[in-house]
């Protein structure tokens, strides 16, 4: 390095001043006729006159000038995309089904990253979509297989898990109303309403993890901030590793049964199992239900 | 005493149709059905039948129109030939030309993807319209794996099937009615799927998150588009002629750090800038001249590629290798890579694909 500038820049160089490493930000082509572009951050080094043919993570643009100036891995451009929607669909749904939704202004926009607590475990899909004109353009698609141990309480941006010393309980309340008419051997069951909703207990040991270690020095407070969640009168989906996934609520006690206190090699911990009632008040399917509790933003596909 | 008519299914008459109905006398041994315009009250059809059965089985050259509206009675007579009661009010009724209603899928198709938008075509001379439809994906064991449910947009009688996996037959079906209850039905249709396994990367990246219970989603877009001086002719829609003409790229494109670009290219215009990369305020440039001509060292007329990176004032200036001037019919690719601060240019020449 001399005066700030590198010497001796190459073999092929006819002037030994090497340039800076700047950040490309624009590209011209002109007087001549193109057939292809392509751009990588992996360097070439024996060239052999050949280009890739897949899009891959070092990939910054690939342009084969087939009847259009697209240099992307996908054909639209933020002039025309209005918003992009992120569609999902379970095993249970027939169609895709709008959770998330954000309008386009620039370029950067297009980049997504998202966490979706509310998918039950099994195989979901997630389509990413263009609206343009007002109407929706080709869904990029993805498959992924939800797995987890379990259970889990989930809200719109975070999740509990229950899974130390966990029990779990559920009832299917069908209350049909006997009626038993005069001059009339057998009653009349009678059943108003669409009623066939779950209800249960959930019970379990509250402590947070670090790593791979149960930290049972902020056991208090962790289980302080899972109360709080609970009692904050909105309601959670409730989710098991088997593929169960309820819109519930809080409908009683938070109760602290089975207080022990272990003591084991000079340390010790409260042990303290906590156990809560819950009631569905919705369906975890339902866009509409979702929307109306807060826990998407969006109710496009509500029906 | 009357029989009771049970409701009628729109029909196509060239058809024919079973008229059913309740009849709680004497043993039938003959059924009458007399068929009236609705609007008219014009006897259409008047006929007898020898027949013990509580059905009616009307005939396909009964008289009936496509897109009529009618009304039915039906008596019945025992064996002494002693007539039913005739009812005060028919049942109505519509005939209907059969609709066309196929999927958009042949049979045999090959679906080269994993997911595909399958579509049905809805026709019917009368003009009656369809109320609903639903779509149905069946294993090649005949197991159903996917359906849409029904649905009641009839402007667009289309539905998106994913998890297609390479190498298997499925079959496809459509179902639906019409406004007046016509059943339509396409039957089951089979398609296989063959295509290139997806590669890694994945435009919309969905990883599950087990230990908290989420899957995190990720875009992987990349959305750039070149713009032109003035509109871009393509020669044989595959190469971008700008020999009068330049496009940039800008928004969408940043290229940090180490990297390689490779331009594809024929006829270019001799001592003229070919291409150019530059940072956002258009100060700091790397340039690409095409120089063609007889060099000491080149033994005979070449063509070379001539580098001028600028930075801080001096220009870097770097040459590629030599290659004999193109002929119709071959193009040059030119690979520049900048790794650090240092440079190379290299050019090899193809046949025109």
């Amino acid at each position: 390095m001399f005066l700030g500038h590198t010497v001796c820049a190459g073999s092929r160089s006819a002037v030994s001043h090497a340039p800076s490493a700047f950040a490309y930000e624009k590209l011209t082509l002109e007087n001549a006729v193109f057939d292809e572009l392509y751009a990588t951050a992996q360097p070439i080094g024996d060239f052999d006159g050949t280009i890739p043919e897949n899009w891959t993570f070092d990939t910054y643009l690939h342009a084969s000038f087939s009847g259009n100036l697209y240099g992307g891995n996908v054909n639209f451009t933020e002039d025309l995309v209005e918003a992009i929607r992120i569609k999902r669909r379970t095993q249970k749904d027939a169609q895709f089904q709008t959770i998330y939704e954000k309008p386009i202004y620039e370029n950067e926009d297009f980049a997504i990253e998202l966490l979706d607590y509310l998918e039950p475990a099994g195989p979901v899909e997630y389509a990413y979509v263009p609206v343009i004109s007002g109407g929706e353009s080709n869904y990029i698609i993805t498959s992924v297989t939800s797995a987890f141990e379990g259970y889990f309480l989930c809200e719109k941006d975070r999740s509990f898990h229950l899974f130390l010393d966990a029990a779990y309980s559920q009832t299917l309340n069908y209350d049909p109303v006997s009626v038993k008419p005069l001059g009339r051997k057998y009653p009349v069951m009678v059943i108003n309403g669409d009623a066939g909703y779950l209800s249960g207990e959930m019970e379990c040991l509250f402590l947070p993890f670090s790593e791979e270690d149960a930290d049972t020095s902020q056991s208090l407070s962790y289980r302080e901030l899972v109360y709080e969640m609970l009692t904050d009168r909105k309601p959670k989906i409730l989710k098991d590793s088997e593929g169960n996934l309820l819109l519930v609520s809080l409908s009683g006690k938070i109760s602290e049964a089975d207080r022990q206190y272990l003591y084991h090699q000079g340390q010790g911990f409260s042990y303290v199992r906590s156990r809560f009632s819950w009631t569905e008040t919705g369906d975890a399917y339902d866009i509409g239900d979702l929307y109306d509790n807060g826990l998407i933003d969006t109710d496009l596909d509500r029906r | 005493m009357y029989a009771i008519i049970h409701p009628i299914s729109p029909f196509d008459p060239t058809e024919g149709t079973d008229i059913y109905f309740t009849w709680n006398g004497n043993q039938i041994h003959q059924v009458r059905c007399l068929i009236k315009e609705n609007e008219s009250g014009q006897t259409v059809y008047d006929r007898t039948e020898a027949s013990m059965k509580s059905y009616y089985t009307l005939p396909a050259d009964s008289g009936l129109e496509g897109g009529g509206r009618y009304v039915v009675y039906i008596t019945v007579f025992d064996a002494d030939g002693q007539e039913s009661q005739m009812q005060h009010t028919g049942t109505p009724f519509c005939c209907f030309t059969a609709p066309s209603f196929q999927l958009s899928i042949q049979e045999g198709d090959v679906i080269r993807a994993s997911s595909f938008l399958v579509s049905a075509d809805y026709s019917q001379e009368e003009g009656e319209l369809l109320n609903s439809f639903e779509f149905f994906l069946y294993s090649y064991q005949g197991a159903l794996i996917q359906s849409s449910g029904t649905i009641y947009d009839a402007e667009n009688i289309s539905y998106l099937i994913s998890g297609l996996e390479d190498g298997k037959q499925y079959f496809i079906q459509a179902a639906g009615t019409t406004v007046n209850g016509f059943p339509l039905d396409t039957g089951r249709v089979s398609f296989s799927v063959a295509y290139i396994r997806k590669q890694i990367f994945s435009t919309i990246e969905a990883n599950n998150l087990p230990e908290i219970g989420g899957i995190e989603l990720r875009s992987n877009i990349v959305s750039t588009e070149g713009q032109p001086q003035k509109d871009v002719v393509y020669i044989g829609g595959a190469c971008a002629d700008l020999r009068d003409n330049s496009i940039f790229f800008d928004s969408g494109y940043s290229v940090p750090g180490d990297n390689s670009h490779v331009f594809a290219l024929y006829a270019p215009a001799v001592n003229a800038r070919i291409f150019s990369l530059a940072d956002e305020t258009g100060k700091k440039t790397v340039d690409c001249y095409y120089r063609q001509g007889s060099f000491q060292d080149s033994d005979g007329e070449k063509g070379v590629f001539e580098l001028r990176a600028n930075s801080s004032g001096p220009a870097y200036v770097l040459y590629s290798n030599y290659f004999s001037p193109l002929s119709p019919g071959e193009e040059v690719f030119v690979c520049i890579t900048r790794t650090g601060f240092f440079y190379s240019i290299q050019a090899v020449k193809k046949p025109l694909d």
